[in-house]
């Protein structure tokens, strides 16, 4: 299609695996500075590549009207920048790992839907008093205090960053040891309660979305991505179910932790062909052919006329229905862009060991909280 | 009690074996230069020139590989081990510090080295006793036994796979075959992959599953134990058990010293099954965080590249004494023909 539209641009795309490998292979492309010219980039590696000079800044592309951003929302826009201010990727799809829950089984067993504007303590409550009502080995909830996006969602809900500026000139964690000692304990009357899975299944839980316990009906409710077309799929497959997004519990000052994790395009520092670049961005960002071929399967599409166009569609699959409406709704509440320093995924991993010492009661919450700053802090330092 | 003492000294001395029927330690030393060969060293150096030139020919590609492809990136990590480096900007000369932080800052470093060593003591004894036991089985002149050293050798096959990792889980996970089997019997299996205290033992068995390479030289090496040892020791009235320890063992340990060595190394090496096992977390609580893992999560999760070869390269320390170690104590209890 872009092809059609620009005759004398010819494209070559490149194979990426897994998620895991894509990401590995473009830094050894970074590397070696032969990137390809438009990379699909995310804010969660975003940081990895714009401060170390590996993309090139589109302030000026925008200035000149080749790339036209003025139908993404601000935050989108905002998400695109680097910690210097130039704006150095346009998200086209925005999606968010939040909470969901399946309505199918609530409905089953007679349980109520979550609290509206729910706080961490009604969320927690909505759990203790789900879990009697759901059959042998189901649980209310994933137990998944290592779980970055709902740990992070905490912490935004106190108040806190989980990110911000050393003083050295890398990064640091932004909030006190204390926020986490609290969020690991907030999981600790759920787990005597049996209201979420017991420790040994942590480990065992698949780590792709649509495999996760939520998607093999183990659980009422846990963290997942919230386009769950693969996790009604593999429902369906085992006698059927629903995962709908809801919001995460809002902190005790009503402050929401919720942010929007946003795909898409670059243009590599090396790019010899930045005209064509900008026009296939920009063609991905503002066309509606291609806005109706991509069908927000990555997240919603991030102009706003051709996210209307798309809710009210009536040919859309219901779980992306379903995802669009709620991440709407994160559009018009003006959530941020979630900031994401180099190294973010050894945090990650990080945080998911360090909990696991907790839940296996091989470290007090303090003495992990102790050992996850000081490595993190350490590993953020650069 | 004359014989028990004599059973108890080499085999050739307990046999009444004449030395010269047993393979020699040592190849015998070249006759002393003297006589027309000393004389005329013109000759000989020349005929040494024409087998060095084919020698270094035949070698060539070999040399080409190591200076060329190998001695560069060990070159180049020995160095990076002494920078901070990211992949993307140029590295950026620290001294040792990577090391220092290594021994010092790093508590992971030591529970990787902990996995490590807990998994390389546990499970290399293990492969070796199961592989040993099951070749002595088949050397015992089985029907079929090319079929039987072959289905022993299938899994060697699939090995350190990313398939039968994933195999793996399946069969450990809670509701796994082996639950299901235990099960049967009225009994409720643990979370083997997913609690702490199991999850090593898992990977731990896989390996030992792993047997066939090690079996098969083992059978090699059984099969070139002269059969009349076995007999001489009959004849002295030496039972099965007397005949394994004093004519197998010693006859075979040269073979042992081989394979455990391949094993030791392998085994400090080990990754793809804690990787694919974990998802790379080496979860659950670092229970499974091989030195390896750790070493890639460094490498490239976190992009220290810098630390990351600091790591290798006490690695590669770890491996060398573990190797010296084996092949320094063999003066004692390997056996190469008197």
């Amino acid at each position: 299609m872009f092809e059609q539209k620009y005759p004398k641009v010819k494209l070559s795309g490149q194979p990426d695996g897994n998620y895991t490998d894509y990401w590995q292979k473009l830094t050894v492309q970074a590397a070696a500075k032969n990137m390809v010219c438009v990379p699909s980039m995310q804010n969660t590696y975003m940081a990895q590549y714009d401060t170390r000079g590996a993309l090139m800044p589109l302030d000026d592309l925008v200035k000149s009207g080749a790339i036209d951003i003025s139908k993404l929302p601000k935050s989108i826009v905002a998400g695109g920048k680097g910690p210097d201010g130039k704006l150095y990727m346009i998200g086209t799809a925005a999606a968010t790992t939040t909470l969901v829950y399946n309505p199918v089984m609530a409905d089953k067993y007679g349980i109520p839907a979550p609290p509206k504007d729910m706080t961490w303590d009604s969320y927690a409550q909505w759990l203790l008093a789900a879990q009697p009502k759901l059959p042998k080995g189901v649980y209310a909830a994933d137990l998944q205090g290592g779980q970055y996006a709902i740990a992070f969602a905490w912490i935004r809900s106190h108040g806190y960053d989980v990110f911000t500026k050393s003083s050295a000139g890398g990064y640091k964690l932004g909030f006190p040891k204390s926020t986490l000692i609290d969020f690991w304990n907030w999981w600790n009357p759920l787990i005597k309660a049996g209201a979420v899975t017991p420790p040994g299944m942590m480990a065992e839980e698949p780590t792709t979305s649509g495999q996760y316990y939520d998607a093999q009906a183990k659980v009422l409710s846990e963290v997942d991505t919230s386009n769950a077309s693969a996790d009604d799929a593999a429902l369906a497959a085992i006698g059927g179910g629903k995962v709908v997004p809801i919001n995460f519990p809002l902190g005790p000052k009503g402050k929401s932790g919720e942010v929007m994790d946003l795909s898409g395009l670059s243009i590599s520092a090396n790019c010899k062909n930045v005209d064509a670049a900008a026009a296939f961005i920009n063609y991905w960002a503002n066309n509606p052919d291609a806005a109706a071929v991509y069908s927000s399967d990555n997240g919603a599409v991030t102009n706003k006329d051709l996210l209307a166009t798309q809710t009210a569609s009536t040919e859309l699959a219901e779980p992306i229905k379903t995802s669009l409406d709620f991440l709407k709704g994160l559009f018009t509440a003006n959530r941020p862009v979630a900031f994401y320093p180099p190294g973010y995924s050894g945090i990650v991993t990080l945080l998911t060991s360090t909990y696991s010492n907790v839940a296996f009661e091989k470290q007090s919450p303090k003495e992990a909280a102790d050992s996850f700053f000081a490595t993190a802090n350490q590993d953020l330092a650069g | 009690m004359t014989r028990k003492r004599d059973l108890l000294m080499s085999p050739s001395a307990a046999l009444g074996v004449r030395s010269s029927a047993l393979p020699a330690r040592r190849p015998a030393a070249p006759p002393a230069r003297s006589g027309p060969a000393a004389a005329a060293p013109k000759k000989h150096k020349k005929k040494f020139g024409r087998d060095g030139l084919a020698a270094t020919i035949f070698l060539l590609p070999w040399l080409i590989g190591v200076v060329g492809v190998t001695m560069g990136p060990l070159l180049a990590s020995a160095w990076l081990s002494l920078t901070s480096y990211d992949l993307f900007t140029a590295p950026v000369w620290t001294g040792v510090s990577n090391y220092v932080r290594m021994f010092t800052q790093d508590p992971t470093f030591y529970t990787s080295l902990r996995v490590t060593f807990t998994y390389v003591g546990v499970s290399v004894p293990i492969l070796l006793i199961a592989a040993l036991l099951l070749a002595i089985m088949l050397n015992r002149g089985l029907k079929g036994l090319a079929v039987y050293r072959t289905l022993f050798y299938l899994p060697t096959l699939l090995g350190a796979s990313v398939a039968l990792a994933v195999l793996w889980r399946q069969v450990f996970s809670t509701g796994g075959m082996i639950n299901q089997v235990l099960s049967w019997l009225g009994i409720t299996g643990p979370s083997w992959l997913g609690d702490p205290s199991t999850a090593l033992s898992t990977l731990v068995v896989l390996n030992v599953w792993t047997f066939g390479g090690t079996m098969v030289i083992f059978l090699a090496g059984l099969r070139q134990i002269p059969d009349h040892y076995y007999e001489a020791a009959q004849v002295d009235g030496a039972g099965a058990l007397a005949r394994f320890w004093h004519v197998t063992l010693p006859m075979l340990s040269p073979v042992i010293l081989f394979n455990g060595v391949l094993a030791i190394i392998r085994a400090f090496q080990s990754f793809t099954s804690a990787y694919v096992i974990s998802g790379g977390s080496g979860a659950p609580a670092n229970s499974t965080l091989f030195y390896s893992l750790y070493l890639y999560q460094q490498a490239f999760v976190n992009y220290h590249m810098g630390y990351a070869a600091a790591m290798a390269w006490f690695l590669l320390v770890i491996i060398g004494v573990f190797t010296a170690l084996a092949f320094g104590s063999s003066r004692w209890w390997v056996f190469y023909g008197e």
